[in-house]
């Protein structure tokens, strides 16, 4: 499919994308550390967001961070250092966990000539406070805009974002939506592929694309499995996509998911009234609980009530290597998948370093009995 | 290595008592009609005391496994339950235990309630998660949102505060008492001279040769954690520092022989702190300032607005961002006479030790002292090698002395 040939050609190459893009339309790139950023506010001022989402393994390590660190967080410091992500204007990192709030001051130590932010996302959501907060924090990071690139943010422009990011959220629900129905429809490759690029493209330019793909009545699936199992993904990211294609070739389906870059990116609408950054921090309450928000009881319905409210036959873990929110989570949410008798299965990821042939006979294996189970 | 004799605090074996007094305790509190409460260890003792409840510090419970050398016994539960060691140890060794009951203290009673706070890293949120699950027992968060090296916001201070508010408010259902502020001001008062008597204790190492040593600091700080605002704290600080100022009074060395005064960076190493203290006293090293043991200088509350004293120390004193710790390390450097800076690169603290590399960069720039960065890990062994810190430092301490 034509329409897939564009997304492809970004992914082979993410950065000669953001540069072509840059030189094309002379506007500023502000970098972007997955996930929870406000990026409606950078795209309201004509810069485009663009996340870094390192998924190739091979590089030299910067020998700035230490080597126990999760390796999304030392790959995206090691990619500026080599200069490789010289195009960003700017860099937005939302506070999650520790190792982002390091990123960030690592950046504004190494990178000083370049514009800097750290989003203070609020940990919980229960305080009476938090929305107050969260709300002056989004006005803080406005006006920090403004003041730094000169341009002045109205809350018109600020609304015709949040529409364009909406259309983009609705329109991958529905993908997600017409895949769990039918799995012909699309890919998990295709499919995470679409979500990656939304990450990295204009939302304008990715709205045309899920447009396409929708009136087209979706582009396939490479392989012809009878019953595909359908299972839960859970973690922050897959990387690379590539895993996603051993899925398809496996017939796992991923159904439903939370991972940060998947369904926490596209799972919820803004109710775009009054005004925009209320807005916008009233959907922060709205979304998939994650791992970094107090709550790991959330997560774990989160999950339950997916699988069993969708049939699904099992979940997969996916845990970046050192990444202490999703480590701390997992032994109690795999304790209450296995009291439901629902099957499940960790892998770990490390961006550094891929074993691919350990990697997919688990999946295989875990795709296995899944299928027995299902006869 | 050379066997060095050095002359020991004295005090510092009051604690044994003290500490065994403390944890016989917390095991009673309950049939007191006491709650108990597992806190983060920058959190507000004074407050939990003046409700009748105990506060008790998983982290330094790990503290007494880890330098008892039984963080190995008490993994083993945890990665059973499928906690992977790529986490704090202090972590993993407080779950190991909550699971098999293994303790050197003799075991903690199930918490009431627990209490943490994003103040000090986001990985105590996460490991009392998993405690509010294992005991069953409700979390109260206080989110402290960093400001990174920018300046100070007031609707963040505002979004603390309304969440200490909220805390009474929280405490006083858990116990059904109100707050009696009377009887806060009193033990605020207690704290206050308790933290000022640990301010003058560390600030007499700055006298040559140094009266003590960072590790004597380690050895001494659990009562000023766990017991703040109590008079056996304060007692014991007291004769803490009586001895110190006679030991300066007589100019009686910690190191004999004192050629070195180091600064050293992040948590101890706690199941070593023998080996090294005897280590760096061969080289004639007194490590005599470090960042770890500094916060309880400037814990004292405010009683006439605690809760607005309370709040600014978590979002501002906290606020432990890369810049502001180079500024520390610098201050202390001309405070204390310092003539050398180790840091240790803490697998288990990714909060402090992801930029430990930065800051010794930063601290050589601008003093033109050469650093070490030794890697290693606060509590589990299986993380470093005696002989590779050995190494390093026989390394270091020859480019001082050739430096001197």
């Amino acid at each position: 499919m034509e329409v897939l040939e564009k997304v492809q050609e970004v992914l082979k190459n993410p950065f000669i994308f953001a540069r072509g893009w840059k030189s094309q339309n002379g506007q500023r790139i502000i970098g972007v550390f997955v996930p929870d950023a406000p990026e409606e506010l950078i795209y309201a001022t004509g810069m485009l967001p663009f996340t870094i989402l390192d998924g190739n393994k091979s590089q030299s390590p910067a020998g700035v961070i230490p080597s126990f660190t999760c390796s999304l967080i030392s790959n995206t410091f090691d990619r500026a250092y080599h200069r490789q992500i010289e195009f960003l204007d700017g860099m937005v990192i939302p506070y999650l966990c520790d190792s982002s709030r390091a990123l960030f001051h690592l950046w504004q130590k190494k990178f000083p000539e370049q514009f800097s932010d750290l989003i203070r996302l609020p940990k919980k959501l229960g305080s009476q406070g938090t929305k107050t907060f969260l709300v002056e924090e989004l006005r803080r990071f406005k006006r920090t805009l403004e003041k730094t690139f000169g341009v002045e943010i109205s809350n018109e422009e600020i609304r015709k974002s949040i529409d364009i990011y909406d259309e983009n959220r609705r329109h991958l629900r529905t993908i997600q939506a017409v895949r769990f129905q039918n799995s012909d429809f699309m890919s998990n490759y295709d499919f995470f592929s679409l979500v990656k690029t939304s990450m990295l493209m204009p939302k304008k330019e990715h709205n045309e694309i899920l447009r396409e793909v929708l009136a087209r009545g979706g582009c396939g699936s490479p392989n012809d499995v009878d019953t595909p199992v359908k299972v839960f993904l859970s973690g922050i990211l897959v990387e690379p996509l590539e895993i996603f294609r051993w899925m398809d070739e496996m017939g796992m389906v991923v159904a439903y998911d939370d991972l940060a870059v998947g369904s926490r990116y596209f799972s919820y609408e803004i109710e775009n009234e009054g005004d925009p950054l209320e807005a916008l921090a009233e959907s922060y309450f709205n979304r998939i609980p994650n791992p970094t928000v107090e709550g790991g009881k959330d997560r774990f319905n989160y999950i339950l009530d997916r699988v069993q409210g969708n049939n699904l036959e099992g979940v997969i873990f996916i845990q970046l290597k050192f990444c202490e929110p999703l480590i701390f989570d997992y032994p109690d949410l795999k304790k209450g998948l296995d009291r439901e008798g629902i099957p499940n299965l960790l892998i770990e990821t490390d961006l550094r370093s891929f074993n691919v042939g350990q990697l997919k006979t688990r999946l295989q294996a875990f795709a296995e009995i899944l299928g027995s189970r299902s006869l | 290595m050379m066997k060095v004799v050095t002359s020991p605090v004295q005090s510092l074996s009051l604690l044994k008592e003290i500490n065994s007094q403390y944890y016989e305790e917390i095991r009673h509190a309950q049939e007191l009609g006491k709650k108990i409460a597992f806190v983060n260890v920058f959190s507000p003792a004074e407050l939990f005391y003046a409700m009748d409840i105990i506060p008790v510090y998983p982290e330094n419970h790990s503290v007494f496994i880890q330098a008892r050398k039984m963080t190995d016994e008490v993994t083993r539960f945890s990665e059973a339950e499928g906690y992977s060691p790529n986490i704090c140890s202090y972590a993993l060794c407080d779950i190991g235990s909550a699971y098999s009951g293994i303790s050197p203290v003799g075991g903690l009673p199930n918490p009431d309630f627990l209490y943490t706070s994003s103040c000090q890293c986001s990985t105590l949120t996460k490991w009392f998660e998993v405690l509010s699950r294992h005991y069953n027992v409700p979390l109260y968060l206080l989110d402290v949102p960093f400001s990174g090296s920018r300046g100070f916001d007031n609707f963040a201070l505002d979004y603390v505060k309304k969440q200490m508010n909220e805390l009474v408010s929280f405490l006083e259902g858990i116990t059904g008492k109100r707050l009696d502020y009377d009887h806060l001001k009193e033990i605020l008062r207690i704290s206050e001279e308790t933290c000022n008597h640990w301010k003058q204790i560390l600030n007499a190492a700055a006298q040559i040769p140094s009266p003590l040593t960072v590790f004597d600091q380690f050895i001494a700080m659990a009562p000023i954690v766990s017991q703040r605002g109590c008079p056996v704290a304060l007692d014991f600080y007291k004769k803490l520092k009586s001895e110190i100022d006679e030991r300066v009074r007589l100019k009686m060395g910690a190191v004999p022989g004192e050629r070195f005064r180091l600064y050293w960076d992040n948590l101890p190493v706690w199941r070593e702190l023998k080996w090294l203290s005897n280590l760096f006293a061969s080289f004639g090293a007194c490590l005599t300032s470090t960042i770890y043991t500094l916060p309880w200088t400037s814990l004292d509350v405010n009683p006439r607005s605690p809760f607005e004293s309370w709040a600014t120390q978590y979002l501002i004193y906290f606020n432990w961002n890369l810049e502001r710790r180079v500024e520390l390390i610098l201050d202390l450097k001309e405070r204390f006479s310092l003539n050398g800076f180790v840091y240790h690169s803490n697998r288990s603290c990714k909060m402090l030790s992801l930029v430990v590399h930065e800051i010794e960069k930063a601290v050589t720039e601008a003093t033109g002292t050469p650093g070490i960065v030794i890697d290693a890990d606060h509590g589990d062994p299986r993380f470093y090698s005696l002989d590779q810190i050995r190494h390093q430092l026989e390394i270091y301490f020859d480019m001082l002395s050739r430096l001197s």
